[in-house]
Formats: structure tokens, sequence, C-alpha cells
């Protein structure tokens, strides 16, 4: 096994490896921000590293430093965590030639894949079933235009470099498309440094199906069945579950297997995500591969018993896979909540602050994989992702039932959370009878005002209402006031 | 005994201190307790049930709660305080209304869609916030007319300064 590994990522996610690390006797070193001096991957690594300022540029997106330090430390491997440098081949690259083990794929892959039309070269040539639209890059509006009248509109405008759901567009006629090619084209080449976009038919109420692969260095590959991911907003997932309630037996025969030739194609070894758009009939078309651990692997790991992080360093050191397909079965159902820093009933503005009361949800079926804690500061520097809340169940009945008691628990203070909005989508009936597909969030809970969705008259209302009246009362009559407060005769009344 | 009038999400409360062991919301009498666990946290208890509460005072009115996991935000007022700010309140409504938006984070002005002088309606998209690998839409909160707009494009903003003025 590696003898130190340097965790080139922040958050939850170099949390959730640390902790991989230290079940498999790793030394872990962590990097960290000016900002993240006191954040909870730095505490929690056995080495802690200060690599730069705030900006990601200077810290968690220099390649040279990290890979300096990596060298500096004897660290033998490299785990990129998701986004950062998960999906960079010059990153991979830079580890090859320092002989440092990347704990990912190839950047072969990660080229095949990253560049969207290309990927879908590669997918038709293996006949892997692809969303119809252009396998290259737009050269002109005038092409876009000619190319969606064939295969009629609504089509989706994407940025051949994008990805989380940034820089693509849905366009219904040819007078939007002048409009949204710019727009595309001006947030491609901000976001991702090329504005090369590409046109795809837009599938109406697709699910969103994705499929988890392992793949080793000698060709071998398994899949661990599928997640649905159709709980979004702006193309950013909300709430993820294994197994999925669409997919049939049959289904996901059919679908696991498409997603192991995606996987051969680009010869892929590490854990992998292969996404797929379901539509109504269950036709399924492959959108994206993801070269990198996901965001949702813990639904996974909870439906197989299967530490997805352990078998990619496993896979890195060059072993066999370990597990047989014929071993691996769905066992339950499991859910994901990703709890972030933002205000539903604000448009879902990032929330920032230092969170001064924070206490997490425990019992039968959860796991919480979480980058804060009490006294943590959520910046403006990083994304909103405070923690992954995710449950286990029998079936998905008992998984969402957890999930509601889980959030019930779970307390924040000091940054607006979007758990109460999480809360909402539980209890709605389109929700718990699994019919939804990706529009369902922004269909059913943006339309409207989101303040008045949130409820006003239960009993906690009623607490808020007392408690400011005795604050208030405690500030305007001063310190005298403020003694009886603290006295032993309020305690006495408490547990009399 | 000290009353109050709580304002939560734009309905009120009528809270009645009524002494250190019973109190009345909204005319029905309750017991309580209350006991501090350290400066931001609070346990109270209304008759059977306890509620853990995280409180954050923004300013002398204006609470920020976390109550059993749910974010609140009142404003407590002595019944004589809300009688003089109603009053202050109808004396504005009926003179020319100004209101200045202020940036609800830190961040950089991305894009601006509106024109100074430009007649807008609720909900109009103002201008784009980036801040946190998000681009951050500003909307009128009212209807009426841009009186100014302090920042330009590319500038960089801290929390609480001041965007735009609607009449």
């Amino acid at each position: 096994m590696f003898k130190k590994v340097l965790i080139a990522n922040r958050g939850e996610i170099a949390v959730r490896i640390i902790r991989s690390c230290r079940d498999l006797g790793i030394t872990s070193a962590a990097i960290y921000s000016d900002a993240d001096k006191s954040a909870q991957h730095t505490l929690l690594a056995d080495e802690s590293y200060y690599i730069g300022s705030s900006v990601s540029s200077e810290s968690y997106l220099n390649k040279d430093k990290i890979i300096a330090l990596a060298k500096n430390i004897g660290a033998d491997a490299i785990h990129p965590g998701y986004g950062f440098f998960s999906e960079n081949a010059d990153f991979i690259e830079a580890c090859e030639k320092a002989k440092i083990n990347f704990i990912g794929p190839s950047s072969y892959s990660v080229k095949m894949m990253g560049n969207k039309t290309e990927a879908r070269t590669l997918m038709a040539k293996y006949n892997v079933p692809i969303v119809p639209g252009t396998t290259k890059p737009l050269s002109s509006l005038k092409e876009g235009i000619k190319i969606s009248n064939e295969i009629g509109y609504p089509v989706l405008l994407k940025a051949v470099a994008g990805g989380g759901g940034k820089g693509m567009k849905v366009i219904h006629s040819d007078d939007e498309f002048e409009s949204a090619f710019e727009t595309t084209k001006r947030v491609a080449l901000k976001s991702f440094a090329n504005d090369d976009v590409y046109l795809e038919k837009f599938i109406s109420q697709p699910k969103h199906i994705e499929v988890q692969i392992l793949g080793d260095k000698k060709g071998n590959y398994i899949h661990l069945f599928e997640r649905e991911c159709s709980i979004q907003r702006r193309h950013q997932k909300i709430i993820e579950e294994a197994p999925s309630s669409f997919v049939d037996e049959e289904t996901r025969e059919k679908i696991t297997t498409e997603a192991i030739n995606a996987a051969k194609a680009c010869k892929y070894f590490n854990a992998g995500t292969i996404e797929f758009l379901m539509d109504k009939d269950k036709n399924f078309f492959f959108l994206e591969m993801n070269t990198r651990l996901q965001v949702e692997h813990p639904v996974t790991e909870l439906i197989t018993g299967v530490d997805l992080v352990n078998e990619q360093f496993s896979i890195a050191l060059g072993n066999k896979l370990t597990i047989k397909q014929k071993d691996l079965k769905i066992s339950g159902h499991a859910l994901e909540c990703r709890i972030y820093a933002e205000d539903a009933s604000e448009n879902f503005m990032p929330s920032v602050g230092k969170i001064f009361h924070y206490k997490q949800p425990s019992g039968p079926g959860v796991r919480l994989d979480s980058g804060f804690e009490e006294g943590s500061e959520i910046t403006i520097h990083y994304d909103p992702l405070i923690s992954k809340l995710v449950t286990w169940g029998t079936d998905r009945e008992n998984a969402i039932n957890r999930m509601k008691r889980a959030l019930n628990e779970y307390q924040i203070a000091g940054v607006t959370t979007n758990i109460q909005f999480l809360e909402l989508i539980l209890k709605h009936r389109v929700f718990t009878d699994g019919s939804f597909d990706i529009n369902f969030v922004e269909n059913e809970f943006l339309s409207g005002d989101m303040k008045h969705s949130f409820e006003n008259s239960d009993d906690k209302t009623d607490a808020a209402a007392l408690i400011s009246a005795l604050l208030k009362s405690q500030s305007s009559h001063g310190i005298k006031r403020n003694k009886s407060f603290n006295s032993s005769k309020w305690q006495e009344q408490l547990y009399e | 005994m000290s009353e109050y009038v709580i304002t939560i999400n734009g309905s009120k409360k009528q809270v009645n201190i009524i002494n250190e062991k019973e109190a009345s919301i909204d005319g029905i009498v309750v017991d309580y307790g209350l006991e501090s666990l350290n400066c931001s946290t609070y346990l109270l208890r209304i008759n059977n049930i306890f509620y853990e509460i995280s409180s954050e005072k923004i300013d002398d009115e204006k609470y920020s709660l976390l109550v059993k996991g749910k974010k609140i935000t009142t404003i407590a007022r002595t019944e004589l305080q809300e009688r003089a700010t109603k009053l202050v309140e109808d004396a504005k409504a009926s003179s020319n209304h100004h209101l200045d938006i202020k940036a609800p984070m830190p961040g950089m002005v991305l894009k601006i869609n509106k024109n100074a002088g430009d007649e807008i309606v609720s909900g109009d998209s103002i201008l784009i916030l980036e801040a946190m690998k998000m681009e951050n839409d500003i909307k009128a909160p009212s209807s009426g007319k841009i009186k100014e707009i302090y920042v330009s494009e590319g500038s960089a903003i801290e929390k609480g300064d001041k965007l735009f003025l609607i009449e």
C-alpha cells in the first residue's frame, strides 16, 4: 500500500479521503490555503501543509506548488478528490513525470472523455447510444441554425469543455439562437478558457441515470449499478439515490453493459461514472463520463458495501479488482442530500459566515460526510457545499423517512442552508412516487415565491417569538435583569 | 408584565411575558423556562417541549434564530416601539420612496442589465453578481425607477455595499 498520500483538495471530500487513508494505514497529507487554516481537513489529516492564498489558482489549483510539495514531503501518491485537478490531463502528466502515483485514470482517458465532442465520436464508434446532434464543435452561427433545423427544436447548446451544468442553454427557435450562441460562448470562454460549443437534440422530461464502474490497470471492469440524480437545480444535483426506482432489471442490464463499453472505449482504470439521460420509454443516451470519484459516490457505497476510495487506492497500485461482478448485489436503498450554504428564499444566493452552532444528525441508517464543524467558516472562495447527508433504508420509503428524520435533527447556525428546501422536496408527492424528471425542481419549486412555501405557523415559530421577546426584555433591562436569567432559580424550573 | 410584538416573515405575534414562569403567545398562556447554554445558544422550554435555539442579534430589534434546525428571522419590538414604527412607516408610504439595494455578499459585478433611469418592475434582473463560483442574479425587490447605479461592471464589492437606488 502507499505510505503517504497528498490530498489535493479541501472540504468534505478531503475529509472523506483522509478517513480512507486512516482505514488503510496510509499517512494522509492535507494542503490548505489561508481561508482553510482551521478547516476540518486541515485539522484531521496526519500532516497539513500550507500551500498558498485563498485564491484557488494560488493554492488548490497550483500544479507546480502541489507537485513540488508532494516530492518534498515524500508522498508516493496524490489523490485529487473531485473538482480542482481531478480531471486535468496536464496535472496527471506532471504526476507521471515526477513519478508520483495519481489516484485516478490515465491522462489519455481524461483527454478522451474531457472533450465532449470527441467523447461523443468515440461512443458512437463503440455503439454506445448518444443523443442526436453534432460530434464536432460548431464552426459558425449559421451552421448551428442549420443543424438545429435538421434535428428539430428544442436543441441544447453546450460548451465542449463544460461540466457541472455550466455553459449550456436550451434553444427553442431560430430567433433565440443568436443570443444563446453568444452567451454560451462567452460563459465557456470565461469558465473553461475554450469557447467551442456543440449541439444536441434536447430530450424532454428525461431522468438522469448514471452508472458507477470500476476498472483496473489490467483491463478488468465491474459496474456497481446505477444512481439516479434527477433532482437538480440549474443542472446542479441536489438529491441523489441508488438504485433508481425507475430502472427495471432489463434496463439495468442494458445500461450497465453500455457503461462498461464506454469505460473500455477510453481504456479506463479507476472509479468512474458514465452519465446517461433516460426518456420516458427507458431509452437512454450517453451524456458524459466523469473520470473521477463523484460527489454522490456514498449512495453506491451504501447499497453495495464497497468502499470506492479504498478501491481507487488499490487500482492505482496496479492490483487486480478484488470484487467480482457476480458477488455484487443491491442491498436496500440509499439517498443523498447535498447540504449547501445558500438561501432558497433569495434565489439560492450563497451564504457566507462562521458556523457558530453545529449539531449533526446520527442514528440508524445515517451517514454524514462533512467538511465543516462548529467554528468553521464558509467563505466566498470555494463552493458552498457544507456536507452530504446520506441515509440507507431497507427500501426507498425507509430511506426517505430516515432522511426526513436526519434533516430534522441537523442544526447549522451562522449561515443559511438549504435544509428546509430539501425537506420540501422530500415531502412532495412527485418525489415520493418517483415519477420526477430533471425539470422537477425547476417546475415545482422555482416558479413561485419560496418564502411562502416554508411553513410559518408551526410551534417553532411560537418558540422563536417567545425567545425574541425574552432576549429583548433581557437587553432592555440591562445587566440587572441578565443576572436573574442566569440564576439557579431558572435551572430549577427547567428540570423540576 | 411586558408586552411585545414579534414580526416573523411579515406576520405579527403578540407575546406577553407575565412573569419568570409564564408568558402568553397570541393570547394563549404557556409555562416556560429559559437556560443559556453559551453566549449564543439557549434552551427554551414551552410547556413540555424543549427547543434548542441559536441566536444572532442583527441589530437592536432584529434576531436571526435557528430553532431546532429551522432558521427564523424575527423583529422584536415593545408594544410602544411597534406603534411608533407603524407611524413612521405610514408617513414614509405617503411620501416619495427611496430604496437602496445592498450587496447580499461580497463578489464581483459581472454584468449590469439596466441603466439609471430605467423603469423596472419587481423581479427584474438588475445585475449579475459573481461569487463562490456562481453567477447570482440580483433582482429588483420592488417596482419603480432606477435612480442611480453605484457600481460598474468588473468592480469588486463587499457585503453591504450599495448597488443601486430604486425610487
